[in-house]
């Protein structure tokens, strides 16, 4: 799957690719008188893409290994106040140091959980998607009591969640996505396990250290999924009740969707794509009128399940 | 039933119940125990029983409905929506069931015959369907008031014989019907399952159905209880199922562990320890879902821990793999 | 004359056993510089378990291993790597979602990291240097594994293990996955193996072929080495006497020399294709009739037994119950209709585990144990449970025990037994007496006269041709997912026949 080599046939279906969503904007746009292509509705969309790619190459990392991790969710909450607190103290800096750190603690966490116990790992991010809201709860629960608000990002350490911060930050965050997946020893150790722990056993694979290392990949990426998400919006609420399951559904689907292109395009490049192609449906629907919250869920509901299905097609395993 | 079976799963769940009750008693000074503490138990526990009830089936074959509490939700709503629409309130209870049932279908089609794993299909159910729930709210006429057909449930005389005879009714299906023992047979082993001829596609549908229909019935007594319907119902009830389900001692992977019993003892118990928290004044959302989340890994850790124990003793019989010696 | 050298590979009394089954008793080999040995004998005959102990794959119960001279026991394939073993086994295989290139390098890829990233151009360029020193055709190096065909996923292995630059070369049934072009490098390839003194060990079910390559055949049978033999100076015929050629004991089996069945029809299947192994197969099974089916590890015979039971839905073609005039199209419909199968992976496939004895006794049997209001009885159960367990002599705790504690052999009675419970028509046996003690195996022969005096119909699927011989009345050779060759019982019906048509 590298891009060395085969220029045609690698680069020419991002090429199409890119020509088709510069087409359909220009419908929608007409469509909708203007109201599409405005400079904030497009930087709104693609700082929306920006942040989803992060966490689904965080995912990309979880799916390799066979797991799904539903605390994702509200793991990022906890980030984005991480974030948000040591940014106020010691601006931009802290903004990143506090994502990624509570990125790395709580992918560490769950990966441990996941190795080790042997739950299965969807009712295991079930159990710590509770448990990390009730965290995120506590911490809001406590800023009220002091009379504050859960924290607000102060603006002028914000310089990540918009231009050019945020595509700095992005052009990073998907070449070291596309190498540590792609052309490191670790990416190709952690698929090799997914895919067949026995081979990967018997030709050398230190499957342990390998599990912990990913859990730390993968916390880099969705720490900073969140600190960008923090930058971004300044202040993020404690959603309880599995609510923070929504937060995952637009990087859930964004995978599914780069892996029905996987025979295509490389994995780990078209999500930025996958991402940007959900987030236009979801404006799309809020232009038309449909109060948010409502019918662009269930759109991305129907987008999990069909690609979803599309993924598995050709499955003989038995799945529960 | 197994001797053997009895002790891991049930045990367990037993001396759990029972230390917690101790522990809330004590904490309570004695609260907890009131008659009026207990009915209020039982009332609070009714609706998980009733929808894991269901859901009992779906676990028991592997799998796991995260869709319930939408199901629950979406059905009561659009139910509502006819019945104020047509002024009737009977419209109410087949339109709900109508919409619980092709939820269930939906997500046991997608189970059984494309293959995607149970807990994303029923998980974008969850998303999905309460997106709609809220729309369709958003463009009816706000939230229904129970008429008096609906008010009946809250009715003890009725509840209470209402709730037995189902619970009976699903023991009897779930532990002695040809349905029952080919869900738990597929939980056990899917592939021998296959090979023996039991048609595991409609059964794995049939299960989804099931729970979704029982999520429907929950509604109705929801309903009855908080006096219409609501944006928030049935928020959780996912989870409050499946720990009833899993504090029972059912393991993850259903099978023959899966029974009715475990699962009354289960819900009273995740209802033990809600109603006492409240009574001890724990009630912050954030200290009953940490509870919730640490309690859920620690049992299922356990439960694998006693199989893994158990197992142990089981002769090693390790033949060559495919294809020669 | 210089002093004979060191063999490079010395094996003294190795023994291997899973279960009951004693795959390899007292092997001892020797393996000289610059030879190049071929491994020959029928399934079961234990040799791919003597690779595979060579290879680190398992691990051996006794005996001793010598590797130039050195004590020589790998825990694991990357040890045999480490000693310079290059391996080509069945048990591993490629990662499907990763590269060819890759593939070839799994494991070791940091020697070509630089910074973190592997550079895969030099991997590339390495693995082509490779394939060009030992003459072997390009393949697709940046195509994930999956996407490519066995030919080449083969391949992917040979240079995995070329690529250690190995003294010792372990090729495990390699040959039949290779096109022309492709065997005759890999024949070159053995050939300067030779000439640089290294040593090869080689599986092939390809007899002529495997005796125009080798300097040597080690023939082995039930576990034990028979004898090593120059290529050069055995002829076929010798080689397939070794393979075979055991007494048949008591009367283990049938006693009967001659067929014996009834007029009416009760299985007809016609052109019955499943993608690529099975190929249009067609036959009748009379009543009272033992049909056996045997053939090597890509036959397709496994698959067949599938076929029959309903379970695969890519099949074509149609299984057909004549008396019932009924058409078998799912598994449902053969278990309403009297037909058993009792598939080969008994823990996997055919038996729960974790459940009780009764459970898995009364499985295919519920429509029977219903009670009041049409739910299931208990008592009928129990009974039903405690009956089999008495007729077969179940040795257990009792009925609700689980069965994975039980023996091999006990296992297996439960395997079948919950099926003979029950008025058949058809049963469709694969490898019945797989990983049983001779107790049982002689327990289930019975059974099965028994069962074919009562006019049923069976069909035997076995890997052991004794068994196939001692049992059936017709037996039908499968190659390639077709029938072969058709044997009735009675003269030359016999292993040596049967393994003239197999090769």
């Amino acid at each position: 799957m590298s891009l060395a080599g085969g220029f045609k046939k690698n680069v020419l279906p991002f090429v199409l690719l890119i020509l088709a969503i510069i087409v359909f904007a220009v419908v929608v746009n007409v469509i909708f008188e203007g109201k599409f292509l405005t400079a904030t509705n497009i930087n709104a969309l693609c700082i929306s893409a920006i942040i989803a790619s992060f966490s689904a190459w965080g995912y990309c990392f979880i799916f390799a290994l066979n797991y799904m991790d539903l605390s994702v969710g509200a793991a990022i909450t906890l980030i984005i106040y991480a974030s948000g607190e040591l940014g106020n103290l010691i601006g931009p800096a802290g903004v990143v140091i506090g994502g990624i750190a509570a990125g790395v603690i709580l992918m560490t966490i769950n990966f441990n959980i996941f190795a080790w116990s042997k739950i299965p790992s969807w009712v295991a991010g079930l159990g710590m998607c509770l448990v990390y809201e009730a965290a995120a709860a506590k911490y809001a629960d406590i800023m009220q009591q002091n009379g504050k608000y859960v924290v607000l990002l102060k603006e002028e350490y914000s310089i990540f969640g918009h231009a050019p911060g945020a595509y700095i930050v992005f052009a990073v965050g998907l070449t070291a996505a596309y190498i540590l997946y792609n052309r490191s020893s670790l990416g190709i150790n952690v698929r090799s396990i997914g895919n067949n722990p026995a081979i990967a056993k018997a030709m050398g694979i230190r499957i342990p250290s390998t599990l912990i290392i990913t859990g730390l990949v993968c916390g880099i990426f969705i720490g900073c999924a969140g600190f960008m998400k923090e930058s971004y919006m300044l202040r993020v609420y404690a959603m309880t009740g599995l609510s923070s399951l929504s937060i995952i559904f637009p990087p859930l689907a964004t995978v599914l969707l780069a892996q029905v292109f996987e025979r295509w395009m490389n994995l780990i490049i078209s999500i930025p794509f996958c991402a940007l192609l959900i987030y236009i449906i979801y404006n799309v629907l809020s232009i038309i009128g449909v109060p948010s919250g409502t019918l662009q869920e269930a759109v991305l509901g129907l987008c999990v399940l069909v690609f979803g299905v599309i993924a598995q097609k050709g499955t003989r395993e038995v799945v529960k | 039933m197994t001797r053997k079976k009895l002790d891991a799963g049930i045990m367990t769940s037993l001396v759990l119940l029972v230390a917690i009750l101790v522990f809330f008693t004590i904490r309570t000074k004695g609260n907890m125990i009131s008659v009026f503490n207990l009915t209020t138990i039982m009332d609070q526990a009714l609706i998980v029983i009733i929808a894991g009830l269901g859901s009992i089936f779906v676990v028991s074959l592997g799998g796991a409905d995260l869709s319930v509490g939408t199901t629950l939700g979406i059905s009561t709503v659009v139910g509502a929506a006819l019945a104020d629409a047509t002024g009737n309130e009977v419209v109410l209870f087949p339109v709900a069931i109508t919409v619980a049932l092709t939820i269930g279908f939906s997500n046991g089609f997608l189970v059984a015959k494309l293959k995607v794993p149970s807990f994303m299909v029923t998980l974008a159910h969850l998303i999905g369907m309460r997106g709609v729930m809220l729309y369709v709210q958003s463009v009816s006429s706000g939230f229904y008031r129970a008429q008096s057909l609906l008010l009946t449930l809250k009715n003890d005389a009725f509840k209470i014989p209402i709730l037995i005879i189902l619970i009976i009714v699903m023991h009897f299906i779930l532990s002695h019907t040809k349905f029952g023992t080919y869900c738990k047979a597929i939980g056990e082993n899917e592939s021998v399952a296959l090979n023996v001829g039991v048609p595991v596609a409609k059964v794995k549908i049939i299960a989804f159905m099931l729970s979704s229909f029982m999520a429907s019935v929950a509604g109705f007594f929801m309903m009855a209880k908080v006096g219409g319907t609501n944006n928030t119902m049935g928020i959780n009830l996912e989870i409050d199922v499946l720990m009833g389900i899993f504090l029972g001692g059912v393991l993850v992977t259903g099978g023959y562990s899966a029974s009715v019993v475990k699962l009354l003892i289960g819900s009273f118990t995740i209802s033990v320890i809600k109603n006492g928290m409240v009574l001890a004044k724990w009630s912050a959302i954030e200290i009953t879902e940490v509870t919730q989340g640490v309690l859920l890994i620690l049992i299922l850790f356990v439960m694998i821990l006693l199989k893994q124990r158990s197992g142990a003793t089981a002769r090693p019989d390790t033949l060559p793999k495919d294809p020669t010696v | 004359m210089t002093a004979a050298r060191e063999p490079v590979l010395h094996i003294e009394k190795l023994c291997k056993s899973f279960g009951p089954t004693k795959a390899n008793t007292d092997i001892d080999f020797e393996l000289d510089r610059g030879e190049i040995r071929g491994l020959v004998g029928e399934n079961g005959s234990g040799k791919s378990t003597l690779l595979s102990q060579i290879a680190g794959v398992i691990a051996s119960d006794r005996g001793t291993m010598y590797l130039n001279g050195e004590i020589y026991a790998p825990q694991s394939p990357l040890d045999a790597y480490a000693r310079k073993i290059g391996i080509v086994v069945q048990e591993l295989g490629v990662i499907g979602t990763l590269s060819a290139g890759v593939n070839v390098f799994i494991g070791r890829t940091d020697a070509f990291t630089r910074a973190g990233i592997v550079d895969k151009k030099k991997m590339n360029a390495e693995i082509r240097e490779i394939a060009r020193k030992w003459g072997l055709a390009d393949i697709p190096l940046n195509k994930p594994a999956k996407s490519l065909n066995v030919e080449s996923r083969k391949q992917i292995e040979l240079l995995r293990a070329l690529a250690i630059d190995p003294q010792i070369l372990i090729l495990d049934e390699i040959t039949q996955a290779l096109s022309y072009d492709n065997r005759k490098r890999l024949h070159d390839l053995i050939l300067t193996f030779k000439e640089m003194g290294r040593s090869v060990l080689i599986i092939s079910h390809d007899l002529e072929e495997i005796a125009e390559i080798t300097d040597t055949l080690t023939v082995l049978r039930d576990g034990r080495v028979v004898d090593t033999v120059r290529s050069d100076k055995v002829t076929m015929n010798d080689l397939k006497r070794m393979m075979v050629g055991r007494e048949i004991e008591g009367d283990y089996y049938r006693t009967d020399a001659a067929p014996s069945r009834e007029d009416r029809i009760v299985l007809s299947v016609r052109d019955l294709t499943v993608r690529k192994e099975v190929r249009s197969m067609s036959f009748d099974l009379h009543a009272g009739e033992i049909l056996g089916f045997c053939g090597l590890s890509d036959s397709g015979i496994h698959m067949l037994g599938k076929a029959l039971y309903g379970l695969e839905e890519d099949a074509r073609g149609a299984v057909l119950l004549p008396e019932k005039g009924v058409r078998i199209k799912s598994s449902k419909m053969a278990l309403e209709n009297n037909i058993a199968y009792v598939p080969k992976e008994r823990d996997g496939e055919g038996l729960m585990i974790n459940a009780e004895i009764r459970d898995n006794f009364c499985l295919p049997s519920l429509d029977g144990m219903k009670g009041k209001f049409g739910l299931l009885s208990a008592k009928k159960l129990n009974d039903a449970a405690n009956k089999a367990k008495d007729a077969f002599a179940v040795r257990c705790r009792d009925i609700f025990q689980e069965v994975g504690g039980l023996s091999g052999g006990n296992k297996q009675k439960i395997n079948l037994g919950r099926w003979i419970a029950k008025d058949l028509s058809v049963l469709i046996l694969d490898c019945p007496t797989r990983g049983v003690d001779v107790g049982v195996k002689s327990y289930i022969y019975r059974l099965m006269r028994d069962l074919k005096a009562k006019g049923l119909g069976i069909i035997l699927i076995s890997d052991e041709l004794l068994e196939i011989i001692g049992m059936a009345d017709r037996v039908f050779v499968v190659k390639y997912g077709e029938i072969a060759q058709e044997l009735v019982r009675g003269t030359g019906f016999s292993e040596e026949a049967i393994i003239e048509v197999m090769l």
